[in-house]
């Protein structure tokens, strides 16, 4: 009996030692708290500190998903221009399946109505989508090869659906009679944010020579 | 600017020059278009408030005749005479044999100047 209530005594001494030292628990005792688990963000920075080339890796992964998924809207204006560019452009000997696959991809890059302003023709006028489609196909079979490259783009946007770009067009290619083309000019583009897409909604070619 | 300059070629600009000083008759600037990758050769010909006019293909500026030594080919350009607005210089490229209808030329203001050609 002495020996017996020594034992429950010692079992006693234990358990009340292990409740008392709250402040450094054993590994043991970390294992059996599973109703507070630890925090997401400590987590992370142990993985990143284990692992911190994976870590970088994957934030770049990341930040280059986002920008492709989610592009920025100068990004989008920017694409626009590059979409005319390449309808509008034309390799020598261009197949009759590829002038027309062009010629359907013209139509849905102009709003409604687009305003076209070149001061030194005296033209100011608005052209109908369709009209501007029609020009643009009878404009390139003139040519047997046509590049029309945008740089130096400045894009501002002075209210969130309305995209004003100031940029210099190059337009350079040889006639079919034999001419060669090469003009480049200023140029002012208005474009239209409708139903989520940019629109061309208007053309100024700026007298950088005035005669 | 042909032959002086060959059409698309890359050239090398001092812009110093365009801060200092303004530009003078005969030379070589370069015009700013709507940013810096892409720029306009010209050679000035006349200046602000002078008045320019080309008859049978010479030059004349304020009625008396120009030599224009850097004009090599021959040249039958005919422009009515025009005062040159203040702020601006009058720009003509080198090529003169081709038709004055297809060359591109006119008063640039003297903002859109940044510099010369280095060479």
């Amino acid at each position: 009996m002495v020996k017996k209530e020594s034992q429950e005594q010692t079992r006693g001494s234990i358990q009340t030692s292990g409740h008392g030292n709250l402040s450094r628990p054993t590994s043991g005792q970390i294992g059996q708290r599973g109703r507070t688990p630890p925090r997401p963000g400590l987590l992370l920075l142990a993985a990143v500190k284990k692992h911190p080339v994976i870590a970088v890796l994957v934030f770049i992964l990341s930040v280059l998903a986002v920008l492709t998924l989610f592009p920025s809207e100068e990004k989008k204006v920017r694409k626009q221009f590059k979409a005319l560019s390449n309808v509008v452009s034309k390799e020598p000997r261009e197949s009759v399946f590829t002038t027309a696959r062009k010629a359907k991809e013209i139509v849905p890059l102009f709003d409604e109505n687009c305003e076209l302003v070149i001061p030194a023709d005296s033209v100011s006028a608005f052209f109908s989508r369709g009209e501007i489609t029609s020009y643009v196909i009878r404009g390139r079979t003139q040519f047997s090869d046509l590049s029309l490259t945008f740089v130096d783009l400045s894009i501002t946007f002075p209210d969130p659906g309305t995209a004003k770009v100031v940029l210099t067009a190059k337009l350079k290619g040889n006639v079919v009679n034999g001419d060669r083309m090469d003009e480049t000019r200023e140029v002012k583009s208005t474009l239209k944010k409708i139903k989520r897409k940019w629109l061309f909604a208007g053309f100024e070619v700026v007298e950088v020579l005035k005669k | 600017m042909e032959p002086t300059y060959h059409n698309g070629s890359i050239n090398f600009c001092c812009t110093l020059s365009a801060l200092f000083s303004k530009p003078q008759r005969h030379d070589v600037v370069a015009v700013r278009l709507a940013g810096h990758r892409v720029m306009l050769l010209k050679r000035v010909v006349a200046l602000e408030g002078e008045r320019i006019e080309f008859r049978y293909g010479k030059l004349l500026v304020d009625g008396n005749t120009i030599e224009e030594l850097y004009v090599r080919y021959p040249c039958d350009w005919n422009l009515s005479p025009r005062q040159v607005e203040q702020g601006s210089v009058y720009v003509v490229g080198d090529n003169r044999s081709m038709p004055i209808g297809d060359h591109y030329f006119g008063q640039a203001s003297i903002k859109r100047i940044v510099g010369v050609p280095l060479w």
